[in-house]
């Protein structure tokens, strides 16, 4: 951050400046950049969380305001500001206004850290894994204190509940990232991509079985961290009406609500850092990358596309998964994913110590066709689904005479029925 | 080892319905949505599209009606209101039908003995005053029909026109024009300029009819509401 | 007429534009409370559901009044639950709309002559728009949203929180000219996405 400063004050032509008041400015600026990125960004993930629910479950999702609805956030946004802010009569004042900061700034200023592209990182700090585990917690203060400032049962519930489950997984989390760690001997995120390559089979996921599994363990965990479903007690509807923000309304709700949805693109983020080869661009070298401000462009749009692919995937699973009761998230968390992520560090540690280089390619193109493989049985699935799903449901009958009108449909539907009826008329 | 194989085999149970059920949300998102866009998207108006027996608000056709107030009788919960005139000729002089009270229950109009009290398919009752959906189907006393059971009478008419044209808009101004029926929608294509039609971006209350005519009330009411 | 063009004539536009705009974003981001008291609830449920889209114009519901734009009394009120409607109705916060959706809910309906049901749920709260239906369609549900919309884009929101609106001097902005005729607004073939 200093260096930065330091670099933008000498191109600026204001070296005589007293250097605080210099990197003041820079991290002024650079703050508002960040949280004016993470906004747009959480923005625009609720927008596509309303897409994918809409085509999860059959409907269309958000399509009036804006092309396919894209400004939905927008008008989300604006009508949470202009909405009155109710404080509830019973309520610690302060502590329910100072609530949403906590969360806010856990998850904006982890981001500062979030290595978008090759130069494209506010502060590439030396500890980043670290940093980013640890200001994330942040997130627990804020929770709490709203639970507990509402005055209200659920609230504190849903606070107490995302305590607890934030740090129970925030162990299988680190121990999951530390593995990566190991392989790459160095805490920076840009050091950890920088060993990494651009194709799939030089990314940390597929370098060796251990890596593999532990991929899958730190995504389940950050997930669960992020309070998403299948791991969102803390706020679940059925029970809890809303969890800890059931008091809130307006724009410390949104405070809440945008944190939650910069969450989910920040472990993404983490997840493409760690295991997905981050800004890497196949057949590109690092030192190609750095020289061409045009592979820089590419390598952030990689880095975005795999991103927001890891979102997707969770708010897939959202609208895929229905929601854990607290003992099978706690024995989730203490029988399953610690003590694997235990085995994979301890498998890890192994592997760096035992297996000579050769034996690594192998391994490693071997993981790599194992889960190419998988992901091809996973895609059979997709469409065995679309082959077999669906054909005892009707779902176009109401359309009338319109040209998606199928008899055909009709009858498989109503087939058993109207040969029940012939029988029926015939004896 | 009988524990250790169930841990594992509960780690497999889990992977492979967890990939599973990813996978049938998955096939969905490569399926079209069956969603009917209601207001403005739909191939034909919504009224079209409703199954054919479907109970929407009743209408009454009075040129068929001999007024025998079989069907006041019938309400169970007296949301219609029938007043004959004695004397010669007989006019009906009242046919009230509280839609807001109505459960469309359908009791009324299986003792109509000429059928011209009728469910129609319209299902779009909202208002902004209460008393809007109590609807005066006699405008002026009209006489009783001379029309006996069994016998067919007049023509009935399309569906839903009666009630069109005395079902006012939320603010309880007469609907400029009668809507089309659905018969004719539904033979005449779209045509193309209407296909073409661009949404405009907040398209998200009805297009407003061209009727630069109806006049807007004279102070809109707050959301107090009725006192 | 205006009293910010007489106060700023430079910001008079600008402040008005920003009125119509807030108006945009609030009426297309309408939350409704996740409530039901009886068999409308039913229908209320379906109107978010596949078939009768709810969430195409950012309708969606909140379990939580507190963050709620519009109550929709769904069924019969008993005297009994008529406390506890009235209450989450002071929890929403303002602006805040109140939809009486079915028969019940407008007059009491088939339980108009019942000891225990509210004749009507205006009786409780100043109710914005009434569904006629018995249920109503989820269609006739998204139609009364849709002239909550209207409601809320004829109320300045800017103006009003300043204390300067209902002003029967200046019925901003004018109500458009028909609505509920959306039976005769269907446009052909549905579009993508
Ligand atoms: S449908 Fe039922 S409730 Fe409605 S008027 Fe007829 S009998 Fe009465
Ligand atoms: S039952 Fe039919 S014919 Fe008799 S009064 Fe009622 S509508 Fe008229
Ligand atoms: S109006 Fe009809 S459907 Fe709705 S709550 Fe009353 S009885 Fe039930």
């Amino acid at each position: 951050m200093q260096l930065l400063a330091e670099r933008i004050a000498t191109w600026l032509g204001m070296e005589g400046l007293p250097r605080q008041a210099v990197v003041a400015g820079v991290v002024l600026v650079v703050a508002l950049v960040v949280a004016t990125v993470v906004l747009t960004i959480a923005g625009i993930l609720t927008w596509a969380e309303r897409r994918v629910a809409g085509r999860t479950q059959s409907r269309v999702g958000p399509n009036r305001v804006g092309p396919l609805g894209f400004l939905q956030w927008v008008a989300d946004g604006i009508k949470l500001i202009t909405k009155e802010d109710v404080i509830p009569a019973a309520a610690d004042r302060t502590l329910f206004r100072l609530a949403p900061y906590p969360v806010i700034v856990g998850i904006f200023a982890a981001f500062a850290s979030v290595p978008f592209g090759q130069k494209l990182i506010a502060a590439d700090l030396n500890v980043g894994v670290l940093y980013l585990m640890a200001i994330t917690s942040l997130v627990v203060v804020g929770v709490l204190m709203a639970g507990w400032a509402s005055n209200n049962k659920w609230a504190l519930l849903g606070g107490v509940r995302s305590a607890a489950q934030i740090v129970s997984y925030e162990v299988p989390s680190v121990l999951a990232a530390l593995s990566v760690v190991l392989l790459a001997g160095t805490l920076s995120l840009q050091g950890i991509i920088g060993k990494q390559g651009g194709w799939p089979w030089e990314w940390y996921l597929f370098y060796n079985p251990f890596t593999f599994v532990a991929f899958f363990l730190f995504f389940t965990s950050a997930v669960a961290e992020g309070n998403r479903t299948p791991f969102d007690l803390p706020e679940a509807e059925s029970e809890l009406v809303a969890g800890y923000n059931v008091e809130y309304s307006g724009m410390r709700f949104a405070g809440f609500f945008l944190g939650e949805f910069a969450n989910v693109y920040l472990l993404s983020a983490i997840a493409t850092a760690l295991f997905f080869g981050g800004w890497q661009i196949p057949g590109v070298t690092p030192d190609m990358q750095a020289a061409s401000p045009v592979w820089q462009a590419v390598g952030v749009g990689l880095f975005a596309l795999k991103a927001g692919t890891g979102a997707f995937v969770v708010l897939w699973l959202r609208w895929t998964m229905p929601r854990l009761r607290v003992d099978q998230l706690m024995g989730l968390c203490y029988r399953y994913l610690l003590p694997l992520s235990f085995a994979m560090l301890l498998g890890n540690a192994a592997y760096v110590w035992l297996v000579p280089q050769w034996a690594a390619w192998v391994v490693q193109g071997a993981t790599t066709t194992v889960g190419l493989a998988v992901a091809g049985v996973f895609v059979r699935r997709v469409f065995y689904h679309i082959r077999h799903v669906g054909d005892d449901v009707s779902l176009d009958l109401a359309r009338g005479e319109s040209g998606t009108f199928d008899p055909q449909l009709q009858v498989r539907v109503y087939g058993a029925f109207r040969r029940r009826h012939a029988g029926d008329s015939a004896s | 080892m009988r524990a250790f194989i169930e841990y594992f085999a509960a780690i497999g149970r889990t992977v492979v319905t967890l990939g599973d059920g990813l996978a049938v949300t998955g096939s969905y998102f490569l399926r079209r949505p069956v969603t009917l866009q209601y207001p403005d998207r739909t191939e034909k108006p919504m009224v079209a599209l409703l199954p054919e027996r479907s109970r929407g608000m009743l209408e009454v056709d009075l040129d068929r009606c001999p007024g025998c107030t079989a069907c006041e009788t019938a309400c169970p919960i007296g949301c219609i209101r029938i007043e004959v005139s004695k004397g010669k000729p007989r006019l009906i002089t009242r046919f009230d039908i509280d839609l807001g009270r109505c459960m469309n229950c359908g009791l009324c109009s299986e003792p109509c003995p000429t059928e011209c009290l009728k469910h129609t398919k319209e299902f779009e009752g909202g208002m902004y005053k209460p008393d809007l959906l109590l609807i005066h189907f006699v405008e002026q006393p009209v006489p009783v029909a001379p029309v006996k059971k069994g016998e067919p009478g007049p023509p009935p008419k399309p569906l839903g026109s009666i009630l069109r044209r005395l079902l006012t808009d939320p603010y309880g101004r007469k609907r400029p024009a009668p809507a089309p029926a659905p018969a004719a929608a539904a033979s005449a294509p779209a045509p193309p300029v209407a296909v073409a039609a661009p949404q405009p971006v907040s398209a998200s209350t009805p297009p407003v009819s061209a009727t630069p005519s109806a006049a807007p009330p004279s102070t809109p009411a707050t959301s107090g509401g009725p006192s | 007429m205006d009293p910010y063009i007489e106060r700023s004539p430079d910001g008079a536009v600008a402040i008005g534009t920003l009125d119509s705009l807030l108006n945009l974003a609030r009426k297309n981001s309408e939350w409704y409370l996740l409530f039901a008291t009886a068999c409308c609830g039913i229908e209320l449920m379906q109107t978010g559901g596949p078939r009768t889209d709810a969430d195409r114009f950012g309708f969606v519901f909140r379990p939580t009044p507190r963050q709620a734009d519009t109550i929709i009394l769904a069924g019969t009120i008993t005297y009994k639950m008529a406390s506890r409607v009235r209450l989450l109705y002071e929890q929403m916060a303002e602006p805040r709309y109140v939809i009486s959706m079915g028969s019940c809910a407008n007059t009491g309906g088939p339980f108009y002559d019942s000891y225990p049901v509210v004749k009507g749920g205006d009786l409780i709260l100043p109710v914005d728009v009434y569904v006629a239906g018995c249920p109503p369609r989820p269609e006739a549900l998204i139609e009364a949203l849709m002239l909550v919309q209207d409601k809320m884009a004829r109320e300045p929101w800017l103006r009003k929180a300043r204390g300067r609106w209902p002003d029967p001097k200046d019925p901003w902005p004018q109500p458009s000219a028909v609505l509920g005729s959306c039976a005769a607004a269907a446009k052909g073939p549905t579009p993508k996405g």
